[in-house]
């Protein structure tokens, strides 16, 4: 199914050891990134966020799912992350360690 | 449980059977540390680790009481993946590998414990001999090490901002540190109670610091992560206790963010609400207690924190302010009401913005908000 024109994700990493390493990024959802926001399911996880996890030092990932409808806010921890955001996490903190490197 | 052999395993509650491990004989004590043990199903664990330590008591050097037990490390290698069920690199009595990652992590693990067992009579994480697991070389280009609940995690960092996370002895005891919180708090790792957290777990990683070196209070640097910062960023390390708020200033990583008051507490929906941002008001705390009293931090200000975190009256949601309350309590139960060392500390929280004593008074005041 595709999504609606307009979509917009944003993504921001935090935590970790260290307060400063935040990495973020916001981009439309373009055909790259279609299949996997509709493979997380971003509504479903929406309704169970802030979803916590084990451990300390883990980073807390944050996707917000834009459209003209409220926004769909995910909140996960590091070692909660369900198998289905995985592939979209990955594919989000890489292209924004990818703009962190360009400045 | 065998009532007939011993009475005292049957019918005498938690509190007595604590009084009898620290006033009665050897015989008395040993039976009442066993039925405070074997009774790990029906006691909290956090009780039980209470009472072994008023058992083993301040003043009595407490290695010498005990057989001491041997630690157990298991290292592996992921490799540059994530597989945290990798290949074991090195376990306990291999030798030296030759890569700088397993042999840090399988020293930095010993010394850990050996400062746990040596300083606090504890034995492991759990106080009863759990291996120290750990994995190294995790995934790629990784700028962090993290505790997953069962074991620490460590990457070789992107070379941009962190190097080879192993090479700090304080980090590598603030990660073993939250395996102690965990056993002994526990603290949600959620806003004020998980910048507590934090605040615990560096309190941990610069004492084991501090102790490997033979540092006074007055003369140790109080850094979180000296070792690790990248070539060209501008800090001296991850987070100061002495001074939060002054670790690095950086173009990539901005300006460290630590308050060191509660005026400056900082509301933010990052970090798990601001967990190492926060932590920099009690790490500052600590500091003021541990430099007030002199010595090395270790010795009172870190029993009394120690002992502090495994008080069952510590909630797993506890503020700042009733962690505050609660090192000042103990601190009069370890060295009497009015001692130097309850003053100490009552006169430290204060100078972060927390007044415990001020009727009336609500002791603080919230600051700054970063994002929405």
């Amino acid at each position: 199914m595709a999504e609606p024109a307009g979509l917009r994700l944003s993504f921001r990493r935090s935590g970790g050891l260290f307060a400063g390493n935040v990495l973020a990024t916001s981009a439309p959802v373009d055909d790259e990134l279609a299949p996997l926001v509709e493979r997380a399911n971003l509504p479903a996880l929406a309704e169970r966020s802030p979803i916590s996890g084990p451990g300390a030092d883990v980073y807390q990932y944050e996707l917000v799912l834009e459209d003209d409808r409220p926004p769909q806010r995910v909140i996960v921890q590091q070692t909660a992350v369900p198998d289905e955001l995985r592939p979209l996490i990955e594919r989000l903190e890489r292209r924004a360690e990818d703009e962190r490197r360009r400045g | 449980m065998d009532c007939h052999r011993n009475p005292i395993h049957c019918l005498v509650p938690d509190y007595l059977l604590r009084e009898i491990a620290k006033r009665g004989g050897a015989e008395h004590r040993d039976a009442a540390l066993d039925t405070l043990g074997l009774s790990a199903t029906l006691r909290s664990a956090r009780t039980q680790a209470e009472a072994r330590r008023a058992a083993i008591g301040p003043a009595r050097p407490p290695a010498a009481a005990l057989r001491k037990p041997k630690v157990n490390r298991v290292i592996r290698n992921a490799e540059n993946g994530e597989d945290l069920n990798s290949r074991i690199a090195r376990q306990e009595g291999d030798p030296d590998t030759g890569d700088a990652a397993v042999d840090e992590a399988y020293e930095y693990f010993g010394t850990t414990w050996d400062f746990w067992f040596e300083v606090y009579a504890r034995n492991s994480i759990d106080g009863a001999g759990l291996t120290l697991d750990g994995v190294v070389h995790y995934s790629q280009n990784f700028d962090n090490a993290f505790w997953d609940g069962d074991q620490m995690i460590f990457g070789d960092g992107s070379g941009q901002l962190f190097t080879r996370l192993t090479q700090s002895l304080s980090v590598c005891a603030h990660e073993l540190g939250h395996g102690v919180i965990q056993y002994d708090g526990p603290l949600e790792y959620q806003g004020e109670s998980g910048a507590l957290n934090e605040h615990c777990a560096d309190v941990f990683g610069t004492m084991v610091d501090q102790w490997r070196n033979g540092d006074t209070s007055e003369d140790a640097d109080w850094l979180i992560g000296k070792e690790i910062l990248a070539e060209g960023v501008t800090g001296k390390a991850l987070r100061s206790m002495k001074e939060p708020g002054t670790a690095y200033d950086d173009d990539l990583l901005g300006k460290d963010p630590q308050p060191a008051n509660m005026e400056d507490f900082v509301e933010t929906t990052d970090d798990h609400g601001g967990v190492h941002i926060n932590s920099g008001i009690p790490n500052k705390a600590f500091y003021e207690t541990a430099v007030g009293l002199g010595g090395h931090s270790w010795e009172e200000a870190g029993r009394i924190w120690y002992t502090a975190l495994g008080n069952p009256q510590l909630r797993p949601t506890s503020s700042f302010r009733r962690f505050a309350r609660l090192t000042e309590r103990v601190a009069a139960q370890l060295y009497g009401s009015g001692s130097k060392q309850a003053d100490a500390v009552e006169a430290a929280w204060a100078s972060v913005g927390i007044t415990l004593h001020r009727t009336g008074a609500k002791g603080e005041a919230r600051g700054r908000f970063v994002r929405a």
